[in-house]
């Protein structure tokens, strides 16, 4: 793994400030995105930090959900989609020609607005990944879906009908399944483009404090349109604001002492 | 413990993406065969048309 | 002072002349859907009476296990139908292996690898296949793929079951193409993000996400397309010959279940004899088998039928 032994230098020389210094996941540098000659990210700067939640909020139409889409490259399923400047993961550049993104979305999950589990038992969803990547034995596969539906919280639910198929549960259970799929090819990131917007309030609830778990060992972007939701489950808070990052600061500062009008504005309601 | 071998996941990245490219081949070698039977079946079709329209007038 | 709506609702409720639109309406169409039926039914029944004629005159036992087929001879006419039902399953077998394997794959193109314009393009000109006259597909195969054939292997000969079941499967591949690319192109986006976003090859989720979830609508796209290839008539007659026989062979003249009855049907063969009941056996049979595949066509489609 030669990505991550530099980093392993940097903790060895400096393991007091390793608390304060938290390394980089995602360093973005000057990333511009345009969908044929719209202009939809300018100039984005972004460092987001392992093992934190990161919200990003903003008023429909600012390129939260185009930067986030961006993390894993499955932006570029748009035709259209140009980019330039950098998006560096694990100080890789994303977008080298010899990275592919096969690789990289093994190693960035992805949970979607709509709960979209494949058409398969329950089973077969969570050890879709895995048996995508050449895990074949039954024993260790049973493992692993019985660790990632234990990590999303929804083992005992589903533990007794595991071969049903995943579309004869409940929306939130669904989106459940959906993060323990991603869990099973045990990622890095995990990214969530509005996860809750499709659910009712339970289940919401489930899923927030399921991101509070899961912060533990992986590091989480999160998209949202609820800037209560972006309050209540992150440490950094990212707003966009028409394709450009407003402010980006720790969670408690943006919603408490914002330093910019705009910022202060969208989140005490006064647009979006 | 972690199941998934992150080094094996890149090592077989690159048959895996073989294997895609292969198939994407023949796949679109089966659209092309269609299309060539399409493209030879009208221009029978037009020549020999043609060539008796030519014979009766 | 203006009615109010609701007057005006009351109002209208109660002329006569939409009354008995209101009903008659419905008797028409009723009356027109019956036609349909009752063609069908009329069809069917016509079929029935017929055979059963047919079989009052030779033995179903022997018609169904007879393996040899001679009604036109002059001493003791034979009608075991098996050889023309061999001949049948020899074009449909040729036709599908030749239309499956091209139509699942153009399919897959079309829906996982193509662009929005190259689709768009394509599928409407494959569809133009399915729009030639059979005619024209049946004299394709006497002088071209037929001589084609014969370049490349001698021992084909003129009339053969290779060069018609070919071009019966290049009929049959818009027929699967395009049903199979519906039925694929039909699974929603997020299903597709959500398995490419997992490191999936488009391959990946191509065979081992889309194709399961549509398996339904492929499947009977292609019992569809035995089906028209079973019933396919102008281009065997044409192409493949008119001997009945029962065995494997492939490169010799054959006969089918359709290509048997448009012979009798061109010649003579006098209203009443045993011979001109026989099309009616003949096609009885060849409608059953019709009718097999489109009930078992129906039937995969709902077992298979995934949600989402």
């Amino acid at each position: 793994m030669t990505t991550i032994s530099p980093i392993k230098i940097k903790k060895e020389i400096q393991p007091k400030e390793q608390h304060d210094i938290k390394k980089s996941v995602y360093l973005t540098k000057q990333l511009n995105l345009w969908y044929g000659d719209k202009h939809a990210l300018k100039n984005i700067d972004l460092d987001i930090k392992e093992h934190e939640v990161t919200a990003i909020i903003g008023p429909s139409g600012c390129g939260k959900s185009t930067y986030i889409k961006t993390l894993n490259r499955m932006v570029e399923l748009v035709p259209t989609v140009k980019t330039s400047g950098e998006i560096l993961y694990r100080e890789r550049n994303i977008f080298d020609s010899n990275y592919a993104v096969e690789e990289l979305r093994t190693k960035v999950g992805m949970v979607f607005q709509k709960p979209n589990p494949f058409p398969k038992s329950i089973y077969d969803n969570v050890a879709y990944g895995p048996r995508i990547h050449g895990i074949k034995n039954k024993k260790i596969l049973d493992e692993i879906v019985e660790k990632s539906l234990r990590g999303a919280a929804i083992w005992d639910e589903v533990k007794d009908r595991l071969n049903e198929n995943a579309y004869s549960i409940s929306g939130g259970q669904q989106q459940r399944i959906c993060i323990a799929r991603a869990l099973a090819i045990e990622p890095d990131v995990i990214l969530m483009d509005e996860p809750t917007s499709a659910l009712d309030p339970i289940s919401t609830l489930k899923i927030e404090e399921l991101v509070q778990e899961l912060k533990k060992d992986y590091s989480i972007i999160i998209v949202t349109h609820n800037m209560q939701q972006a309050a209540r489950i992150s440490d950094k808070t990212a707003f966009f604001l028409n394709g450009e990052v407003i402010e980006y600061d720790d969670t408690d500062v943006i919603f408490s002492n914002p330093s910019d009008k705009r910022t202060e504005d969208y989140i005490s309601g006064r647009f979006g | 413990m972690r199941y998934v071998d992150h080094d094996l996941v890149v090592k077989r990245m690159g048959s895996r993406k073989i294997v895609n490219f292969l198939f994407k081949g023949l796949f679109m070698l089966a659209t092309t065969i269609a299309l060539l039977a399409l493209a030879i079946l009208l221009y029978r079709i037009i020549t020999q048309g043609a060539e008796i329209s030519r014979g009766n007038f | 002072m203006r009615p109010s709506v609701q007057e005006m609702i009351a109002q209208s409720k109660g002329k006569k002349s939409k009354k008995i639109i209101e009903k008659i309406i419905p008797i028409l169409l009723f009356l027109i859907a019956s036609v349909s039926v009752l063609t069908t039914i009329g069809i069917v029944l016509t079929l029935i009476v017929e055979t059963f004629t047919f079989f009052s005159r030779v033995s179903f036992f022997d018609f169904i296990t007879g393996t040899t087929w001679l009604p036109f001879s002059n001493k003791e006419a034979q009608y075991g139908i098996l050889p023309l039902i061999i001949g049948t399953l020899k074009i449909t077998a040729i036709a599908v292996s030749v239309a499956v394997p091209i139509g699942i794959g153009a399919a897959i193109y079309l829906s996982e690898y193509a662009s929005e314009t190259v689709r768009r393009i394509v599928k409407p000109v494959l569809e133009i296949l399915a729009g030639v006259p059979t005619i024209v597909y049946g004299f394709f195969a006497l002088t071209f793929v037929t001589p084609v054939l014969q370049g490349l292997f001698p021992e084909i000969k003129i009339f053969n079951a290779i060069s018609p079941g070919i071009v019966v499967g290049i009929m049959i591949i818009p027929m699967i193409a395009s049903l199979s690319e519906d039925a694929m192109s039909s699974v929603p986006r997020q299903i597709r993000d959500g398995a490419l976003a997992m490191g999936s090859t488009k391959f990946e989720v191509a065979i081992k996400v889309i194709l399961p979830a549509a398996l339904s609508g492929i499947v009977a796209s292609v019992v569809l397309a035995v089906s028209r290839a079973i019933g396919e008539t102008m281009i065997v007659s044409l192409a493949a010959g008119s001997t009945p026989r029962f065995d494997g062979d492939f490169t010799g003249s054959i006969q089918t279940m359709t290509s048997y009855i448009v012979q009798v049907s061109k010649g003579d063969a006098g209203y009443g004899t045993t011979i001109y009941y026989s099309i009616y056996a003949v096609g009885f049979t060849l409608f059953i088998f019709t009718m097999l595949m489109n009930i078992l066509a129906t039937y995969v489609s709902k077992r298979f039928k995934e949600e989402y």
